[in-house]
């Protein structure tokens, strides 16, 4: 069994961009997101982290291991709104080797804690392809809660596919960091 | 409309109002109790100023303050250093026109201010500072519940000697207990 504390996140580097780019052409990611299909050529790659490194309203991490600080993955927080208190969980992909060890669900949980402890947030949504098995029991365990069915929201792969909309507050992450203890 | 019962509301700058800022501007007496230094603005400047105001409310924020009846210009007022991360924010300070001195405005407008500070914005705090000479602003910023953080001991230079000035902060629990 993994844990947590196997993992940490650091902000992503102009250089990580190569890693970015194998991650997001991995096998298996395309057919799991709710995006579409684009073929990014590592320099655009390059110059799209450095544009993000600049902006206040996201922040993408890579994610690594502690063993040996290898980038595995990579996610982010995106659409900071300051005002209402409320952020996306935007962009966020793992090697498939390491994937189904939980490295998904703890990065998104390292997120929930700088978003709310940190950056003072009340709300944060993600949304992901309907019948994605491991994100939808990864999100239900992180305490996520469905909020909206986006029917026939994406053309991909010959066909519409529905998005799910889901979102967890800061009260209800305050309530399950109290039953951790 | 940002407005109360008794006598004005705020709305946001628009082109023409440097006319009026720049007569205040202009004012020694006006400017004698401001925490900032005197300034030679020409009208031009003042438009300028005005105009970046209009675009821009990211940074900052500026009100005219205007009478519920006549509409006309009585004052302005500002809030700056927007910090959405720890939602703290300085009040620019409150300018009443000479003219309109002694009408209640400025406090009828600061509750207007402070609502969508604390209301609309979602705040936690709200600070500000003035000349400790000033028994106007002292007088008003105690009657709102605001609390004394310290004296700046000759901060600012001006009318030809140094003047102290008074740091006061309100926080959000504060402005509820006082609705209450």
């Amino acid at each position: 069994m993994s844990n947590i504390s196997e993992i940490y996140l650091r902000t992503l580097e102009v250089s990580d961009y190569e890693t970015v780019n194998l991650i997001r052409d991995g096998q298996g990611v395309y057919s799991n997101i709710s995006g579409n299909k684009f073929f990014i050529s590592a320099e655009r790659e390059k110059k799209w982290i450095k544009s993000l490194i600049f902006d206040n309203n996201k922040n993408y991490w890579a994610i690594c291991l502690k063993s040996d600080n290898k980038m595995i993955g990579f996610c982010s927080i995106i659409d900071i709104d300051w005002r209402n208190r409320k952020a996306n969980i935007g962009g966020m992909s793992i090697f498939n080797k390491y994937r189904n060890n939980g490295y998904g669900i703890y990065s998104l949980k390292l997120i929930l804690n700088f978003a709310f402890q940190e950056l003072g947030l009340n709300k944060i949504s993600l949304e992901y392809k309907e019948n994605n098995k491991v994100t939808e029991h990864g999100i239900e365990k992180l305490g996520f809660k469905k909020e909206t069915l986006l029917r026939e929201n994406i053309f991909k792969q010959g066909k519409f596919y529905n998005v799910v909309i889901v979102s967890i507050l800061e009260s209800e992450y305050r309530e399950q960091l109290e039953n951790e203890v | 409309m940002f407005k109360n019962r008794e006598n004005c509301y705020l709305r946001a700058f628009e082109p023409d109002d440097y006319k009026t800022t720049h007569k205040w501007r202009t004012d020694p007496d006006m400017l004698k109790l401001l925490v900032g230094n005197i300034f030679y603005v020409s009208s031009e400047r003042e438009k300028k100023w005005v105009e970046e105001k209009i675009f821009d409310d990211t940074k900052e924020i500026y009100w005219a303050i205007c009478d519920n009846k006549t509409n006309e210009m009585v004052g302005f007022t500002s809030i700056r250093q927007i910090d959405y991360r720890n939602r703290n924010v300085e009040w620019g300070g409150m300018t009443i026109g000479k003219e309109f001195w002694s009408k209640g405005y400025a406090m009828a407008a600061n509750a207007l201010v402070l609502k969508f500070v604390f209301e609309e914005l979602g705040f936690n705090r709200i600070y500000t500072s003035y000349l400790d000479e000033h028994e106007v602003s002292t007088a008003i910023f105690e009657k709102m519940g605001f609390t004394i953080e310290g004296v700046s001991r000759e901060e600012v230079y001006k009318g030809g000697k140094f003047h102290n000035v008074v740091k006061v902060s309100l926080l959000k629990s504060e402005y509820d207990a006082k609705l209450k």
